[in-house]
């Protein structure tokens, strides 16, 4: 078994001139819920987008258990779901149908899919909803739809951006359960989040990226010490991190 | 909102929204000179051929000797043109409009904003309309000896004849797409109407073509000057301010003006203050989906990754006409020309006079025969060529575009289950056809030979413009029509596809006579085979380099 999940190492990536993100390693083992915070425009969405194969890196390498996301994309990709920033799926199709086009692109057997679907939706209650056309969802009942989608393989590595923008407060309680679910049953999940006080009660580890660099990352007791997640928050993004350096990589 | 009056915030707003409509219309900020020379030559190019057209329309009526018609039929023109661009653009610009809630919190009136949101179409429309109907009027007024008056009439005829038609086809666009978002097959609805709508518009001018069978020139016009007063009579009757229009240009009517230019004045008035004192249920009515059914769906049974994909490609082509009927124009008609080459053969329809331009006698038509066969099988590759639904698939993905890049399915299966679903209506298409034509009692070398060309030119060319839509997709998109009627794959897919077609049926129809029929059949065979494979290959290359490809 592989001691890490997602392991990037030296990741960079530039826009033309612009460096997005500039040699950044993290690592997240199985079981572990790993929390990405930062400030707007820091270079999450960068790096996850890069994690789920939706966008290459200028250098540097991303592997989910072993599988290198660019060389052996397809392997990492099964083993892996994700869950965007913005909820956007098929309008066109109902919310039936998106799980299922996604059950059989995961490969995703039928009675597996029955119990799965019925299982999550009505945790997270979208169940009686499944009939309608993804038109007539508002933004939360996409979210449930992609984490319903998401879940539906029993992903190893789960990268969700921003999870919990959008969901009821009955929903986002849910979700919560969910990813520590799925962290005691040996998965791995990498979210990215505003919300600090669910970053710090919710992870066991915690990375902060600056500007593109990776300024804190370890265990979220180490991370945040004797302070609250936000002092140190604060601490590091706004007032410099000159003396703030990864804690593991 | 506000609702008090006053013009604070209309200047700001309107930029902006001429602004969008020109980036609709795919006229960027900083897009480059070579992108904004090119629009500028398109535009340059389309007015010159709309003006050329109405200009042979408007002198044909005055030499059919029906030219008191022409000022009636140029308010018609100019007013349809602008029903047809509100119905087009009013859903979304109007009402229904997404950012309507930061609209709606600006400290700007109600009656500012709706202003602000119609006037662009109005614009566009009475643009429009100038362009259609100046050239028919110029006709009118360079043949006859105009009253007193007529081209300042003419001109004010021209700039108002589309705000009235323009003000209505507001409401009845509201009303259609309020009734469309409820009902969760409308797509479907408008994609048969549509088709209908086009079955029966090519077998009118086909009945039409017919009706002039065998007659010469002078007796057409004859029939054509005759059609046209009843035109003129048809529209009067059935369009009034048409009327008015007319007998204003043509009897200087000074009550037929001023009944022409109040009802037009009028219309828009009524029309901007009815919704500016209802928009927030307007917008809400037009904005809604359709009503939840509440009731469980049931898990599908599996199936492969690549099923999976090309069903979903079906069903975006179901769920959206307009991408239907764009890319599958050309297969409506493949299987219309079968149907009447079958019900009344090939060689009646070539001596009919029903093929415009083609002027035939039975005798010619035999004595032509190897070069009508050679011919045959590349109406069906032209066809194929302009049905091309794989073109913009990839930009369609749009904001969902992460569905496809994270999917655990290499590059070539998404392509090709997008190529996929082309062929799945392309082959439904050519089988029908070749069904059709066999029914009809032509040699199957020949049917054979037609469904090689359809799906050799449509594999083809599919392939080249899906290859250049994943290379540089855009996904940044306002409207689909940007991606599926003006976006470069489907211009280079379906203009290239289209020339090549023609260019291959006229090597075929050469090599037949030089060679003989087999020169032809084997042209007509290999050919497309060849577009198919040369197109395969570069898409296998796109492939292979994976998405997103280097230029995302």
């Amino acid at each position: 078994m592989e001691r890490f999940v997602l392991e990037v190492n030296h990741y960079r990536k530039e826009y033309g001139d612009h460096i997005a993100v500039r040699d950044l390693s993290l690592s997240v083992a199985p079981g572990e819920i790993c929390g990405f915070i930062g400030h707007n425009g820091a270079g999450k969405t960068t790096l996850i987008r890069s994690v789920v194969g939706a966008q290459p890196p200028t250098s540097g390498t991303v592997r989910v258990c072993g599988h290198d996301v660019w060389r052996d994309a397809i392997a990492a990709k099964r083993l892996m779901a994700y869950v965007p920033d913005n909820p956007d799926v098929y309008d066109f199709l109902t919310g039936m149908q998106y799980l299922d086009f996604v059950a059989d692109v995961f490969g995703v057997d039928a009675a597996k899919r029955r119990q799965r679907v019925s299982e999550l939706a009505t945790r997270l209650e979208l169940a009686d909803a499944l009939g309608d056309p993804v038109s007539a969802y508002s933004h939360g009942m996409r979210q449930k739809l992609v984490l319903v989608g998401a879940l539906l393989h029993d992903p190893t590595l789960l990268v969700l951006d921003e999870p919990f923008v959008g969901l009821d407060p009955a929903a986002s309680h849910e979700l919560k359960t969910i990813l520590r679910e799925r962290a005691d049953a040996g998965s791995a999940v990498f979210f990215s989040s505003h919300v600090l006080e669910v970053v710090e009660r919710l992870c066991d580890t915690v990375a902060v990226i600056r500007h593109g660099e990776l300024v804190a990352f370890g265990p979220t007791d180490e991370v945040r010490g004797s302070a609250s997640l936000e002092d140190v928050f604060l601490e590091l993004v706004e007032k410099g991190a000159d003396s703030a350096h990864p804690s593991r990589a | 909102m506000a609702v008090g009056s006053g013009s604070h915030g209309f200047l700001p707003l309107l930029r902006l929204q001429v602004g969008s409509l020109l980036y609709s219309l795919g006229v960027r900020r900083g897009s480059g000179r070579l992108r904004a020379a090119g629009v500028c030559v398109l535009a340059a190019f389309l007015v010159v051929m709309a003006v050329a057209y109405m200009w042979a329309l408007g002198s044909g009526m005055v030499a059919a000797d029906a030219g008191e018609a022409i000022p009636a039929l140029a308010a018609l023109a100019g007013s349809l043109a602008a029903v047809a661009l509100v119905f087009v653009k009013a859903p979304g610009t109007v009402f229904g409009c997404r950012d309507y809630d930061l609209v709606a919190a600006l400290p700007v009136p109600v009656r500012t904003v709706v202003l602000v949101r119609t006037a662009p179409l109005y614009g566009f429309g009475i643009a429009l309309s100038v362009l259609l109907s100046a050239p028919l009027h110029a006709a009118y007024l360079l043949a006859t000896t105009p009253a007193p008056g007529a081209v300042a009439t003419a001109v004010v005829v021209s700039a108002l004849a589309p705000l009235a038609p323009a003000a209505v086809a507001t409401l009845a666009s509201l009303v259609l797409t309020s009734v469309a978002v409820r009902f969760r097959h409308a797509g479907v609805v408008q994609l048969v109407l549509s088709a209908l709508l086009v079955v029966g518009v090519v077998a009118g001018s086909f009945a039409f073509s017919e009706s002039f069978s065998g007659a010469d020139d002078a007796t057409v016009l004859a029939a054509m000057g005759d059609m046209a007063g009843a035109l003129s009579v048809a529209v009067s009757s059935a369009y009034p301010p048409a009327a008015w229009a007319g007998a204003a240009v043509v009897d200087g009517s000074a009550t037929g003006l001023v009944a022409f230019c109040a009802l037009s004045l009028a219309c828009p008035a009524l029309v901007t203050l009815g919704l500016a004192a209802r928009y927030p249920a307007v917008n809400a009515l037009a904005a809604s989906g359709p009503r939840s059914r509440r009731r469980k769906a049931r898990v599908s049974a599996a199936t492969s990754p690549l099923s999976a994909l090309t069903r979903k490609e079906l069903r975006r082509i179901g769920s959206m006409p307009f991408y239907a009927m764009n890319g599958c124009a050309g297969l409506l008609l493949m299987v219309m020309a079968s149907v009447a080459a079958s019900v009344f053969g090939v060689d009646a329809q070539l001596s009919s006079g029903v093929v415009d331009g083609v002027r035939l006698d039975a005798q010619a038509v035999e004595a032509m025969r190897t070069q009508i066969d050679a011919a045959l099988p590349w109406v069906f590759g032209f066809c194929g060529a302009m049905s091309l639904t794989a073109s913009p698939s990839v930009s369609l993905e749009a904001r969902a575009n992460w569905l496809m890049l994270t999917a655990p399915v290499g590059a070539g299966t998404v392509l090709t289950s997008k190529l996929l679903a082309n062929i799945v209506l392309g082959g439904a298409a050519v089988a029908a056809s070749a069904v059709a034509l066999l029914v009809g009692g032509i040699a199957p070398l020949i049917v054979l030979q037609s469904a090689v060309c359809a799906m050799g030119m449509l594999v083809g060319f599919a392939s080249v413009a899906l290859s250049i839509d994943a290379l540089r997709p855009n996904f940044a998109w306002t409207s689909p029509s940007e991606i599926i009627k003006r976006g470069l794959p489907v211009m280079a897919g379906s203009l290239g596809g289209v020339l090549v077609s023609l260019g291959l049926g006229f090597l075929s129809v050469t090599a037949a006579g030089v060679f003989g029929p087999m020169a032809s059949v084997a042209i007509n065979l290999a050919a497309p085979a060849v577009c198919a494979l040369v197109g395969l290959a570069v898409l296998r290359t796109i492939a292979r380099r994976g998405l997103p490809g280097p230029s995302w």
